[in-house]
């Protein structure tokens, strides 16, 4: 067997994002995402960040963004997009309600409960938790 | 000689026999873990004193299915009622799950005993188990080297002889990188095959639970008792468990084995290419026949890896809320304060960036040049498989580029990404793939991977079992 005889494609590099963070001082550059958006994505996801954080976050997409760049050299306009990981379709079962958690149980690793309700600090100010 | 070498079939005949009892195999187990567990770290919590009770009661009855009375791991995103599931994460640190995985129900239900839960990269987003919040696992091969990831405690126990099997769960390659490393036989199922009800979500399009053991025959024994339809998970399999084990003759004369070229590109060691070679050279003495093809579409497949991945985290990981389970801080005043601190404290900082990145690749204006490209080009990934398995039995590869890599060699690194571009398209696609060791590279292991059609776990079993009959002439 001949095999491996030539090499035809090579393992895309990641090292060059590293170099280009020579240059880019960590997320400012020419397409580096700004601390202002690393704020809002925080947001939305719920995390707070301090500033050393969001700079650590922002060099983390920075490089991403580079690995992502090389999708671009695909053309997928007529492709269909892959959205699971085996195709069954229409998976039913009978509608009967079945036993699935006792309410007690359900408490058992909730941080703080009080007469069958979880509690949560208050939503429309004040300061009760 | 440990018990543990023996297989799991003679294992069930001495307990047939009488010749063990059940105490006995846990005993080992327990001794094993207290001789070798402060120098590797396999374990995040160790059962013991509910194990000698269960097993106690085991000694009076008849040993039924195979698993019966034999002790198991459990990575520690599989749920087990009553037993701590802790993800490896600050998150899940107290965490007491009140119902089992489906694979727990099944193997408990067999007479397997969970001696522990293994240590793992949090969530499963690593590849070398130093990203968990308790201890990093250190290879039993070479304790300057990581087990692998994200179930390289389930490895390195496994390597170690701590248990007779365990379980892990791969999402791109977290069962057959470590195995590879760690030596020991790991399968990553075709997707549904195996319930995932149960398994903490990391990647849901992506995960899958599948077994990591000594030999081949012991795997395909633990794939039967843990496949099957599950109305709990509503992406398992409607389809029937093959017969694995009676399929493992050794017997490959006239099978077409695809070789990809991608699989031996750059950044794959000469050592490691070498070691393959042979294989690949014994299983062509068989009777085999091998031949180089090409999955094009592979070196898009780590990027499309982190996006999907990634994506699907970042809502998956939504629920870590700090009010229904888990972490709460205890310094908010508002829910919103709540949640934003018990999500920043809770959570590592891998686990965080990988969130941030999911919640950017999804915002409107880049959902379609980010998630849906990927999602075509996993469809591509897919196709390259599908279209080289129509006319081929199984594909062979290298399982990793190098054997394990030292602790803290670019631990934070996003270099450490592409490591994984050889398990990961499996995953992309699917598809059934198993790592098996076949050759040493300066006392370290080396795993040949071995993937298949959709559901064709039976091929992957027969060619891995002619490998392992033959290692002793590689």
């Amino acid at each position: 067997m001949k095999v491996f005889a030539e090499r035809t494609w090579q393992i895309p590099s990641i090292s060059n994002v590293a170099c280009y963070h020579q240059y880019s001082n960590g997320g400012v550059g020419m397409s580096g995402i700004s601390k202002e958006e690393i704020r809002h994505l925080a947001h939305l996801a719920k995390i707070s960040t301090n500033d050393e954080e969001i700079e650590m976050f922002a060099q983390y997409i920075d490089q991403m963004n580079l690995v992502m760049k090389q999708l671009n050299e695909i053309n997928t306009e007529e492709i269909i997009p892959m959205t699971h990981g085996m195709e069954f379709t229409n998976i039913m079962r009978e509608d009967v309600a079945t036993h699935t958690l006792d309410r007690e149980k359900a408490f058992l690793n909730s941080p703080a409960h009080e007469t069958g309700q979880i509690k949560v600090p208050s939503i429309l100010g004040g300061n009760d938790k | 000689m440990s018990l543990f070498q023996y297989k799991m079939s003679e294992l069930h005949k001495f307990l047939l026999k009488k010749e063990l009892t059940v105490s006995d195999l846990v005993d080992e187990s327990l001794r094993k873990i207290k001789e070798i567990e402060d120098d590797i770290h396999s374990f995040i919590t160790i059962n013991e004193e509910e194990v000698r009770k269960v097993a106690h009661k085991l000694n009076n009855k008849q040993p039924g299915s195979i698993i019966f009375g034999l002790p198991i791991a459990l990575k520690d995103n599989i749920v087990t009622n009553n037993l701590r599931t802790t993800c490896a994460s600050k998150m899940l640190e107290n965490f007491q799950p009140i119902y089992n995985a489906t694979v727990v129900e099944k193997l408990e239900s067999g007479g397997a005993i969970t001696i522990g839960k293994t240590n793992m990269d949090e969530f499963a987003m690593g590849s070398s188990t130093e990203n968990s919040y308790f201890y990093p696992t250190y290879n039993p091969w070479n304790k300057k080297m990581t087990a692998g990831g994200s179930s390289g405690g389930s490895a390195a126990a496994v390597a170690a002889e701590e248990v007779v099997f365990s379980l892990g769960s791969d999402t791109g390659g977290s069962i057959r990188q470590p195995a590879a490393f760690c030596g020991v036989v790991g399968m990553k199922p075709t997707y549904g095959r195996v319930s995932r009800y149960g398994l903490i979500a990391f990647a849901s399009s992506l995960d899958q639970i599948g077994p990591i053991t000594r030999s081949v025959e012991d795997n395909a024994y633990v794939l039967q008792a843990i496949s099957g339809k599950d109305t709990m998970d509503a992406t398992s399999a409607p389809l029937p468990i093959p017969n694995w084990v009676e399929t493992l003759t050794g017997e490959v004369k006239g099978l077409k084995i695809a070789v990809p070229k991608e699989y031996f590109g750059e950044g794959v060691s000469k050592e490691v290419k070498d070691t393959i070679q042979k294989a690949l050279m014994i299983l062509e003495g068989l009777g085999a026949h091998c031949e180089e093809v090409s999955l094009p579409h592979t070196k898009y497949a780590v990027a499309v890896y982190y996006l999907i991945s990634s994506c699907e985290a970042s809502s998956n990981l939504a629920r870590y809320d700090g009010i229904r389970y888990g972490y709460q801080t205890p310094n908010a005043d508002t829910l919103l304060e709540l949640y934003e601190k018990t999500r920043a404290e809770g959570f590592g900082t891998e686990v965080k960036r990988r969130i941030l990145f999911g919640t950017y690749a999804l915002s409107s204006h880049l959902q379609q040049d980010y998630f849906q490209k990927a999602q075509k080009i996993r469809t591509l990934i897919k196709k390259d498989f599908k279209h080289i398995l129509e006319e081929y039995d199984c594909i062979i590869g290298p399982t990793t580029r190098t054997p394990a890599f030292k602790v803290g060699e670019e631990n934070n690194s996003i270099n450490r990404y592409e490591n994984d571009v050889l398990t990961i398209p499996v995953n992309l696609a699917g598809i059934p793939a198993i790592s098996i060791p076949c050759g040493y590279v300066k006392g370290l292991p080396v795993g040949m991977q071995i993937i298949g059609r959709p559901f064709d776990e039976e091929t992957v079993y027969r060619v891995a079992y002619a490998v392992e009959q033959s290692k002793f002439t590689i």
